[in-house]
């Protein structure tokens, strides 16, 4: 289990963004790979042995948190980006990667 | 796609601390400079900062961070920098001719298109990355690297996991253990795969370690705090096994002899855990600098291909200057110092500084980078993975490309099918090792450990996989016109 730390130390706004369908609450200033990390289900993706990854690295090198993500204000479809390089924004719709049914036979 | 027009003095590649010393210098003199780095904000890995939304009180305490902290607190709203923040440089292109607009094109992709910048000199600043093993279980969600845990705590202020193991070779562990303890976390053992009388013996013949009391002073209180809370700490353990389904529940450390072969008549200690962290040393990103054609290396106990560099930081692509990790592990002093050094170098190279009093200036900066170097090369010795390591922890379905999913059995039934097949280049065609999207960064050192020793042969025989334009995964679509 994850944990935000609270002594002395003051987070941004809350921000609601949804990931897999579900609203959750996050704080200006959070990555995707810490809203992830503190889910109940902290993946990000599963790879093409439908072993479930998570964030590794944490600095943009080994790509492991990589996930699915949609802006409201954008009209073009979703795009994959980095979990630990992408700050959480109001109403940003993120989707973790190949769900275990679709990869495992 | 966008092409610029400005032309700067200076592109640098990197805001970590040898990036922001050769920014600082530049400015002095004048020079136009740009910034640009894939973090939100400057400081590195190092000095990763928390996001302008939070307020950390009393963050990174401690004297290890105090001359750190106060460049950055120097540079960050400097309105004399341009910063180019949250981008990927995925290449440089050199200038071809000596027309005055031929100039460094350096290409970064922002959160949509890719973009340039153009600059008469570059200085990659890229500095490393942690070297990921390979063992049954190594990309099970929990596993990490050591630093991985840290930068979460320090920038983010989460931390990740209740119950934590570390095991490596680099006393960084220690440090992190000791700030997971701080922040509430429970750690249930430390383990280290050398012998501490390795490092001990090393320690004693080493002259540097009066000279560098405060990095000794920050580990042994880390050591001191860490023995207070009872913490086991291990010596000549490695890890065996990381279980569990779908994620982290068990860590397996076996004990290893002094080349790092498993002891199988001696117990292993299975640790009931949500939270793995590696430390087994860095790797150097060179990447950029060797795709933009600077001359590399190798060193196995400096971070692997490192870029060659002259006494103003200048590789042998002239005009591309390299300071930091980039050439050789030496920590964030030495890499302030090179900074600074090239600061002067690429002042010097645009005629903003004579010769005369660039060399007076950087003499100080040399000589304090010479004992840096040489206490350097002690932390190195200490952290140096036994030699049988590497290829012991793996099993034949151990992923040793973790991008592709090639396993340890694969690599080497290839070698065995293929019996010309010793280069890494050779090895990527033939296997994908190396295809993926960190582009080579996690495996190759173990891809290339598995080939030394399956062909005997030496790491300058198999040669780094190329380094090619896009050096970070680029979108099809950041490429296109954008449609309106």
């Amino acid at each position: 289990m994850s944990k935000r730390l609270t002594d002395q130390v003051t987070r941004g706004l809350p921000v609601s963004l949804s990931l897999n369908g579900r609203t959750i609450t996050a704080y200006q200033g959070e990555t995707l790979a810490t809203v992830i990390m503190m889910s109940d289900d902290p993946v990000c993706r599963w790879d093409r042995q439908g072993l479930p990854r998570a964030p590794f690295c944490n600095m943009g090198v080994c790509f492991d948190c990589l996930v699915s993500l949609k802006s409201p204000d954008e009209s073009e479809g979703s795009r994959m980006v980095r979990a630990c390089m992408t700050p959480v924004r109001e109403g940003l719709q993120v989707t973790t990667l190949n769900a275990p049914r679709e990869t495992r036979s | 796609m966008t092409l610029s027009r400005e032309i700067f003095d200076v592109a640098i590649i990197g805001a970590g601390p040898a990036g922001l010393s050769a920014a600082e210098y530049l400015i002095s003199t004048g020079a136009r400079i740009v910034i640009l780095d894939e973090q939100l904000r400057p400081g590195g890995q190092i000095t990763r900062q928390p996001p302008k939304d939070f307020v950390v009180k009393n963050w990174l305490k401690g004297d290890l961070y105090k001359d750190l902290k106060a460049l950055l607190s120097r540079l960050e709203d400097h309105v004399d920098i341009v910063w180019k923040m949250s981008v990927s440089v995925t290449g440089i292109t050199p200038p071809v001719s000596d027309q005055i607009d031929d100039v460094y094109q350096v290409w970064y992709q922002d959160d949509r298109a890719v973009q340039t910048v153009r600059a008469h000199k570059v200085l990659v600043a890229a500095g490393c990355y942690e070297r990921p093993l390979a063992f049954p279980g190594s990309t099970l969600p929990g596993v990490m690297g050591a630093g991985a845990i840290q930068t979460f705590l320090k920038s983010q202020q989460v931390l990740v996991g209740a119950r934590f193991v570390f095991a490596g070779t680099h006393p960084l562990q220690l440090v992190v253990a000791e700030q997971v303890l701080d922040a509430g976390g429970q750690i249930e053992a430390i383990a280290f795969a050398q012998s501490p009388l390795t490092g001990v013996s090393r320690l004693l013949r080493s002259t540097s370690l009066f000279s560098h009391w405060r990095v000794f002073l920050t580990a042994a209180r880390s050591l001191i705090r860490l023995r207070g809370a009872g913490v086991p700490l291990l010596f000549k353990h490695a890890v065996k096994q990381a279980g569990g389904v779908d994620r982290l529940e068990q860590v397996t450390l076996q004990p290893v002899t002094a080349t790092g072969a498993p002891q199988p008549e001696r117990p292993v200690r299975t640790f009931i855990v949500d939270r793995l962290g590696m430390s087994y040393g860095f790797q150097v990103s060179a990447e950029l600098a060797r795709q933009a054609g600077a001359d590399a290396v190798w060193s196995a106990d400096q971070g692997g291909w490192l870029i060659s560099a002259n006494s103003w930081q200048e590789s042998s692509q002239p005009g591309l200057f390299v300071a930091g990790e980039i050439t050789g592990m030496a920590g964030a002093e030495a890499s302030c110092l090179e900074g600074r050094i090239a600061g002067l170098g690429m002042a010097r190279a645009l005629g903003l500084i004579p010769t005369g009093p660039a060399d007076a200036l950087a003499a100080r900066s040399r000589r304090q980078l010479s004992r840096q170097n040489a206490f350097a090369g002690f932390l190195n010795a200490f952290s140096r993975l036994p030699d049988d390591l590497v290829a012991h922890m793996m099993t034949p379905d151990s992923l040793v490309c973790r991008c592709e999913n090639i396993t340890c059995g694969a690599l080497r039934q290839a070698l065995t099918d293929h019996p010309h097949l010793r280069e890494a280049n050779g090895v990527k065609l033939m296997t994908r090792t190396g295809m993926g999207l960190c582009q080579g960064r996690l495996c190759y050192s173990i891809v290339a450990e598995v080939i030394r020793r399956e062909r005997d042969c030496s790491i300058k025989d198999i040669g780094p996989y190329h380094a090619q334009w896009p050096v970070k995964p680029l979108s099809i679509s950041a490429l296109l016109p954008r449609q309106k």
